[in-house]
């Protein structure tokens, strides 16, 4: 088909990705600005807050901490995930339109909402508020994300590959490990990677239900209570920058994907 | 290894994660918002929350209120970018970096991303200090920061990448054939957008709407970082009791009444589109014309 330019959508995109990253050029420059204040004029260039935020020992622990809970629930929920993305697709069990249903129910209900509930039950249960409860709400939260990610692929997925597979002599394990998992790798591995960033900056779940737990949200919340100091400015511009090139490692696969469904 | 005890274990799993870790913690708000001062059961939190003298129903409605235009902005920015890209660009890999773009700084997480607005709306901000710059204003606007426009930048800036993800790929998904046809038979197009296109992408704004709608009336953060006494949201409310009144039988009250209110309002939006399509022949026919189209296509 024969494309023309239509100037409305295509200011309407332009301002769309002045608005995505007006803050983050904003909250990076004034990362690099002498004043205290996150506020104009820009008076000079430092990298003080960069030395001050590493030096800062409770960054390094809330790191720790926030780490420790991603990659945990990066792993549980890439798992389960993963395997609820088979029983979406290939399951042939009673009332499975329900149960599939029931699965992504944790996409329509407000963080807050499950947050809560997973407080008053934590506490009803007998279950210590901590670390465990706080990987627990995170995997129940990311897990939909990691099987929307699996579903994609899986959907394209040709069946005939598995026959295949099983005519050469190999049994359903070997078939899964050597066929199927490669194939559905580049979508396990962006919802792997969605899991660890959506669990690395969660607050509302770590802030109900876990009593000591000091990850980085939390501790970048209780700081701009305080008058937010441009450590925490750099902190943003940091995490940015990770973010970005983990995106970067995921772009080929992006452009792929979008050229094979045109 | 059978088929069917294949398909239970790989949705055994998480079924009971989401029974033990989802279902029960929201039977449990509920059960415990019918325990008040007279026990269990009661309706004592829902007549304090409900009852007359309550400021909670204008706090409800004004929540409500702020996601719904927080949808609405999403669907415009996020309609005609989601076409532009998905129909007017040629290069995937434009596309793509027009997307990653947008996801990295979604993904840089809501805190953040909130905070960050008070370096460009307030009183020596971003904002200010251009328009003085061009001396457009002498003295700077308070207004912007710390107010409801503040909270509905901040939630509108946090929640569209739902939408514009959802949009592009129900865009993506439609036949340029289709698109082609119509232009061929004479539509322009402006005709071809919102008789075509728009009619066949409608499910995918429906799911960027939910997706924008739920986690805006549940989110604490934009109200009290950008908010300052700009009225309460019921989301903030229920954190209050939570943590400073203690008063969980309350708090499960307040969240079981934003579900149900959050419920309600979107099925309302449901019934009202649902009626405006049918009122306008125009789109009417524009639907019915797309589903059949659509249908033949698979």
């Amino acid at each position: 088909m024969r494309r023309e330019f239509h100037w409305f959508p295509a200011a309407v995109t332009g301002a769309m990705l002045v608005y995505s990253l007006l803050p983050i050029v904003t909250f990076t420059l004034f990362s690099f600005n002498p004043s205290p204040f996150y506020a104009f004029p820009l008076t000079g260039f430092t990298t003080d807050w960069y030395v001050k935020l590493l030096a800062d020992g409770r960054i390094g622990d809330s790191l720790v901490a926030s780490v420790t809970i991603a990659a945990s629930v990066m792993v549980a929920a890439t798992v389960i995930g993963t395997m609820f993305a088979f029983f979406v697709v290939r399951a042939a069990v009673p009332f499975k339109r329900v149960l599939a249903g029931l699965g992504f129910l944790p996409l329509v209900v407000p963080v807050l909402v499950l947050a809560a509930g997973l407080q008053v039950t934590f506490v009803e249960i007998g279950l210590p508020l901590g670390f465990g409860t706080v990987i627990l709400g995170h995997v129940i939260y990311a897990t939909p994300f990691v099987t929307l990610m699996v579903m994609a692929p899986l959907y394209r997925y040709n069946p005939a590959l598995d026959a295949a597979a099983r005519d050469l002599g190999a049994g359903p394990f070997t078939t899964l490990r050597l066929v199927t998992l490669p194939i559905l790798w580049p979508g396990i591995r962006s919802g792997a990677l969605l899991a660890f960033l959506l669990s690395f900056n969660e607050w509302a779940i770590a802030f109900f239900t876990g009593r000591g737990v000091n990850s980085l949200p939390m501790l970048v919340y209780s700081l701009q209570r305080n008058g937010l100091p441009p450590t925490v400015l750099a902190y943003a511009a940091l995490s940015t920058a990770v973010v970005a090139i983990a995106a970067l490692a995921v772009l080929p696969l992006v452009t792929r994907l979008l050229r094979g469904s045109k | 290894m059978n088929e069917t005890w294949r398909s239970w274990l790989s949705g055994t799993p998480w079924l009971l994660m989401i029974g033990c870790f989802f279902i029960l913690p929201l039977a449990g708000l509920l059960l415990m918002s019918f325990s008040g001062e007279g026990g269990f059961p009661s309706l004592d939190n829902y007549r304090v929350v409900l009852g007359e003298g309550s400021d909670r129903p204008a706090v409800l409605l004004r929540t409500i209120g702020t996601a719904l235009s927080v949808v609405l902005l999403s669907i415009a920015i996020a309609v005609p970018a989601a076409y532009y890209l998905a129909k007017c660009v040629l290069s995937a890999r434009v596309q793509a970096a027009v997307l990653a773009l947008v996801a990295v700084t979604f993904l840089v997480g809501p805190l953040v991303r909130t905070v960050a607005w008070r370096g460009i709306l307030g009183r020596s901000g971003l904002v200010n200090t251009v328009l003085q710059g061009l001396g457009v204003i002498d003295e700077p606007i308070m207004a912007l920061l710390y107010g409801r426009p503040a909270v509905i930048v901040a939630m509108t800036y946090n929640a569209f990448p739902f939408m514009l993800f959802t949009v592009f790929l129900a865009m993506k998904m439609i036949d340029d054939r289709y698109l082609a046809a119509g232009r061929d038979l004479g539509a322009g197009p402006a005709t071809v957008f919102w008789r075509i296109v728009l009619p066949l992408a409608a499910p995918g704004i429906w799911t960027g709407a939910i997706l924008v709608f739920v986690p805006t009336i549940s989110t604490v953060l934009e109200p009290e970082i950008l908010g300052g006494t700009s009225g309460r949201l019921a989301a903030t409310e229920i954190r209050d009791q939570f943590f400073h009144a203690l008063n969980w039988p309350m708090g499960s009250t307040l969240t079981i009444v934003l579900i149900v209110a959050g419920g309600v309002a979107i099925l309302a939006l449901a019934l009202v589109t649902a009626a405006l399509a049918r009122l306008s022949g125009r789109i009417g026919i524009a639907m019915r014309a797309g589903s059949t189209g659509a249908g033949s296509a698979r």
